[in-house]
């Protein structure tokens, strides 16, 4: 019965991609024949769950646990807040840090979540359960976000990957025990692009084919040789990869061909190129794009560190959502900050002021996508210790950018040793936000 | 040299095999003894025969055994990380001495190449950076993890080095300090790493809360994390008269800005690991359980057998309490001053980790190279470990533990072991689709090569004499490193506050500091520049020494050009010669956007966090960009060359698929080819390089 509820929202090409998804995940066979008809429905196969809000979501990561006492939960007067003052924002009554003076002129846009709440004190353990929503075992690797909505929508755009990833690191995004086409595309540097995504000059296109085609060949002999997935998942990115090189979309990873001010409004730096890259990518039909920002594990120095740390994330975060706003995309494109957790009311005094790390409160951000924005979500104590006031679970956060997308929360895909899992787990979506 | 050594050692068989020996001497424990191999075979046959009892009563049958090709690729890649060269492949399938099999074993875990490529295997599961955060170089750790290798030291003493290590991370002959130096400031995260990488199982759970799925208590985990207590990451400067002395000059010139630039000078120099272990911990204030308050001392306990004790020596509180009732705060920041005295708890720790007594020790490095041999571990996941855990076939796990320790925890005998045995030698399984299946156990696992596996063997397509040109355990970046730690350690109060009043600048007027920074550093450029003008025919010389192939001449000129002060140490002409080294001798890990890292290299953040999962970054990558550059349109790298020499179409194909795949085409393959490259030489030989070097076969090892 309730694979059947789930399933009404949907139309005919999702709901066969579910159930022949499903019966194939059991049998450990691809979902790629879909994917492949998917892309060829482009635009007007898109597929809507009634309620959803959102098309796309671009990820801010902090990776190493921001402090959410020195960003977006200040206490003023506390013994546990430091040097770092509130200022205001456009948004009555929220207060953010001094370093955010860009993005407070964009509060009216942005949920501010001060209420988050995480078990797992360990980057890597941290970082897995923000990202997929369930805990990091021995046995299985779990799929993040924007590999179960690639894997439950498909893709908008057939020759550009469903989702890519800016920066980053292990532990982070993820297809986990999704098929390898739905592997997350890395980009390092976003200035850069796409490495390598054409032909090399002296090899035409005929010759090119022509390599492929003897490669497949060999590939095949030697895959009739040995039953293994890894070796399976090999040729499949193959194949992707000589589809993307002939996409026509892939401009969209040319960053330069922006204009300078608009590149200089980003930020000449690696996180706000890759917002910007971000956006590019959403324009054309990418529905998951994550940019990670790195340094945040502030177990010493603190305050000196968030002057440093802050002030590229308010340019880039400022300029996206103006630009996004702008475009008309932010309706339909949820952008998320996030991290792995908060850091210690407690100041470590023998460390030069340092923070710890804080899973039991920290703050994280939403906007568009059908955010109501201008608004604090969920409390703290008056030390920024322990919640008072809604409590926002890891997997309640994620279930709300999955509520947002239209995605069933109950409906479960099958590892390939047969478990059953959702999309965000056990969460509930905070529907208040909307 | 050493793998034409090899070549010619099969191609002339066993007498050739004296003469080698007498021509070229091997390193002392080299070749082992008669004697020793008997027993080496024992040990390997009594492998064999738990493998097949266990797989007997499974109902499962053992593989076939691989041709002599596969075997020696295979054998290749496991002990010196690349692929054979097309001589060696060739002269190892010709031989036909039936000691054939144990003598590449033996040679090859005898070559430098063997060296490095488990310094890669090494790095991934100790995190292995040559920069960490704030300006501490890593290169001591690598130096001294390559030089553990290098002298084959037993894994239970480059543990306990590990594990108890003290000194300054920068002064020479400190680098196992790296080791606690990668969790700095983090004592309790380096201990979760230490239990997990050492002991097997995964604890940090317990950090906040008694650990949900096993049995670990969050007492415990601090009681354990008591083993390191009084652990610091600098010296620190109030026992160091001189720190302070030149602070207060530094402040006293000036100002604040004066400290911070002083300390800026000379932190590098007394950052490192302090303190032999004071055996206590403090609990978290917000510890929640019935056994203990909150902020209480507990004392270091081990979590499991064998049992040792530590005594603690906690400071006198009640004195303060007593002094200070007045002024409550004052005597709370007095309190927490207080520091237990040392004890030598982390040697204490590093003793009981590391005894030959403690069976998860042993039975998890038995395991790890299990792994890293066969493909997959006797028990998976290698490093979660219960205590219902069981293995594969635990009879086998118990009689491979035994022996790491019968063998004196010496690594690379106990792989000489293992590939001596039959299982070694068995066609290739594909992998079960849940690790730690029996099925697993019917030959060597299917599986792609490590990141540095594929660049180092393309690089033996590139580079001629590849393994000639390993480095050294002490690389020219670790030397540096050690260089100015010395000239810090020699210079005089004068000379340290003159870099402290330039670095001064660097706060007082950044841009400014900036500017100087540029032109010192285009100072130095065009000085050196004008260096190498007056030394041109010096590089005329090395040039053609390079181009002819004159190891000796080229060696020469290099020694003299770094004499002169023209190059630094362990300098390589030629951009392109510098950027082929071997994976273990490029900066570690490699930048992102590496080859090496697109092909899954760890970023080295996290243990054993390296992939061999396909991206479409990576493929792109050898579709249309390494490959073209470096091997298909380079006229210079071996297999060109060699291709270049072979008369008729028939030996082309026959020389590229030996050299890519270490076997001949079959004959399909080669009529196929051998068409192509007749009518349309040239181009269709690149088609044929690039199709062999894109294939899963050459990505894979069978």
């Amino acid at each position: 019965m309730r694979l059947k509820r789930n399933l009404n929202g949907f139309d005919p090409v999702t709901r066969r991609d579910f159930m022949s998804g499903a019966a194939k995940s059991l049998l450990g066979l691809s979902a790629m024949p879909f994917m492949a008809e998917l892309a060829g429905a482009g635009e007007t196969g898109a597929i809507t769950l009634g309620g959803a809000t959102a098309r796309n979501v671009i990820y801010l990561y902090m990776a190493g646990g921001m402090s959410h006492l020195d960003t977006f939960d200040l206490k003023p007067g506390a013994s546990t807040q430091g040097p770092i003052e509130a200022i205001d924002t456009r948004a009555d009554g929220v207060r953010i840090s001094q370093h955010f003076s860009q993005l407070a002129k964009h509060m009216d846009k942005v949920a501010v979540i001060n209420s988050m709440n995480s078990n797992q004190g360990a980057h890597a353990q941290g970082r897995y359960f923000m990202h997929t929503g369930y805990q990091l075992r021995g046995t299985i690797r779990h799929p993040s976000l924007g590999a179960w909505l690639e894997r439950m929508r498909g893709r908008l755009n057939g020759t550009l990957p469903g989702h890519v990833v800016v920066g980053g690191g292990a532990n982070m995004a993820t297809n986990g025990f999704f098929d390898a086409s739905l592997t997350p595309l890395p980009i390092g540097d976003p200035s850069e692009g796409l490495t390598n995504s054409s032909r090399v000059k002296h090899v035409s296109e005929s010759r090119f084919q022509d390599r492929i085609h003897r490669l497949e060949k060999m590939n095949e002999a030697f895959r009739g040789k040995y039953e293994a997935r890894s070796l399976k998942d090999y040729s499949k990115v193959y194949e992707e990869a000589v589809r993307l090189m002939d996409s026509k979309d892939l401009a969209a990873f040319d960053i330069s061909e922006e204009p300078d001010e608009v590149r200089a409004a980003y930020g000449d730096d690696r996180f706000g190129q890759g917002c910007l890259l971000a956006r590019r990518l959403v324009e054309r039909g990418v529905r998951f794009v994550e940019v990670v920002s790195g340094g945040w594990d502030t177990h010493s120095e603190n305050f000196d560190r968030m002057g440093d740390l802050c002030p590229p994330i308010d340019r880039a975060l400022a300029s996206l959502l103006s630009d996004l706003d702008a475009r008309g995309l932010l309706d339909e494109t949820m952008v998320v900050l996030t991290t792995e957790f908060g850091r210690s009311p407690d100041i470590v005094q023998d460390r030069n002021l340092g923070r710890n790390h804080y899973p039991q409160a920290f703050s994280a951000l939403m906007a568009g996508g059908g955010i109501k924005g201008g608004r604090a979500y969920g409390k703290t104590d008056g030390e920024g210790r322990k919640i008072i006031e809604n409590p926002v679970r890891v997997e309640d956060f994620n279930a709300t950018i999955a509520y947002a997308l239209g995605l069933p929360l109950e409906f479960k895909l099958y590892s390939p040793s047969g478990r059953p899992f959702t999309v965000a787990h056990d969460g509930k979506p905070v529907t208040e936000l909307f | 040299m050493r793998h034409r050594r090899i070549a010619r050692l099969f191609a002339f068989g066993a007498p050739a095999l004296l003469l080698a020996l007498v021509v070229w001497p091997s390193p002392a424990d080299a070749e082992p003894g008669v004697s020793d191999r008997l027993h080496k075979k024992r040990a390997a046959a009594k492998i064999d025969s738990l493998v097949e009892a266990a797989l007997r009563e499974g109902g499962m049958k053992a593989n076939g055994i691989a041709d002599d090709a596969t075997f020696a690729r295979r054998t290749y890649l496991a002990l010196v990380g690349r692929i054979p060269t097309a001589q060696e492949a060739r002269a190892f399938q010709k031989s036909t001495s039936s000691d054939k099999y144990l003598d590449l074993v033996d040679d090859l875990l005898a070559s430098k190449g063997h060296e490095s490529h488990m310094y890669n295997w090494w790095a991934d599961l100790l995190r292995a950076r040559g920069r960490l955060p704030r300006r501490i170089s890593g290169e001591p750790y690598i130096h001294w993890i390559k030089d553990s290798i290098a002298k084959n030291k037993p894994y239970d003493a480059m543990v306990r080095e590990m594990l108890a290590a003290k000194g300054p991370v920068h002064e020479r002959g400190n680098g196992a300090t790296g080791y606690l130096m990668r969790d700095r400031n983090m004592p309790e995260d380096n201990m979760s790493n230490t239990i997990r990488l050492f002991l097997g199982s995964r604890v940090e759970c317990a950090q906040c809360h008694n650990h949900p799925f096993d049995k670990w208590t969050q007492k415990q985990y601090f009681q354990m994390v008591a083993f390191t207590g009084g652990i610091s990451y600098q010296q620190n400067p109030r026992q160091n008269p001189k720190i302070r002395s030149l602070g207060q000059e530094a402040n006293k010139r000036w100002g604040r800005n004066g400290s911070r630039a002083l300390r800026r000078t000379l932190e590098p120099s007394f950052t490192g690991i302090f303190g032999s272990g004071t055996g206590a911990a403090r609990l978290p204030s917000d510890y929640q359980y019935d056994d203990a308050k909150p902020d209480e001392w507990v004392t270091a306990e081990p979590m499991f057998n064998p049992h040792v004790s530590v005594s603690i020596r906690l400071p006198n509180e009640s004195r303060i309490r007593k002094r200070m009732k007045k002024n409550p705060k004052r005597m709370e920041r007095a309190l927490r001053r207080l520091r237990p005295g040392e004890v030598d708890s982390r040697g204490t720790f590093a003793d009981w980790v590391t005894s030959a007594s403690n069976d998860r020790f042993s039975k998890v490095i038995a395991n790890r190279l299990w792994k890293k041999m066969f493909g997959r571990g006797l028990i998976e996941p290698v490093d979660d470990i219960k205590d219902r855990t069981a293995a594969v076939a635990p009879e086998l796990m118990e009689n491979v533990r035994a022996l790491m320790v019968e063998l004196d925890f010496d690594v690379r005998e106990f792989q000489r072991v293992l590939l001596y045995s039959r299982l070694w030698r068995r066609q290739a399984v594909s992998p079960a689709d849940t690790p730690g299946s029996l099925a697993d156990l019917r030959g060597p696992v299917l599986r792609r090569m490590t990141a540095e596996q594929v660049w180092d063997s393309l690089l033996t397509l590139v580079v001629e004499d590849l393994d000639e040109t390993i480095q050294d355990p002490l690389g020219p970046r670790a030397d540096a490193v050690y260089t100015r730690f010395d000239t810090m350690a020699k210079a005089t109060d004068e000379e340290i506050l003159e870099q402290t009043e330039r670095l001064v600048l660097r706060y007082t007027n950044p841009d400014e500091y900036r500017k100087q920074q540029r032109a010192e550093r285009s100072k130095r450029q065009d000085d050196m520049r004008q260096k190498r003008r007056d030394n041109r025919d010096l590089f005329r010389a090395l040039k053609r020494a390079q181009r002819d192939g004159n190891r000796e001449k080229e060696s020469e000129i290099l020694k003299q050009l770094q004499d002169l002060g023209v190059v630094p140490p362990g300098f390589r002409a030629g951009r392109a010669l510098r950027d082929l080294q071997r994976a273990a001798d490029l900066q570690s890990p490699s930048p992102d956007g590496h080859l090496l890292r697109e092909l899954g290299q760890s970023e080295r953040e996290l243990i054993e966090a390296s992939h061999t999962e396909p991206t479409v970054p990576q493929v792109l990558a050898l579709l249309n960009s390494f490959l073209e550059q470096r091997l298909l349109t380079n006229r210079n790298a071996v297999l060109s060359r060699s291709l270049a020499k072979q008369r008729g179409a028939k030996n082309i194909v026959r020389e590229a698929f030996t050299a890519v795949l270490g076997r001949a085409p079959t004959s399909q393959e080669r009529a196929e080819w051998t068409r192509e490259v007749g009518s349309d030489g040239a181009k269709a030989t690149q088609d044929l390089v690039w199709t062999l070097v894109n294939s899963h076969e050459f990505l894979f090892i069978q």
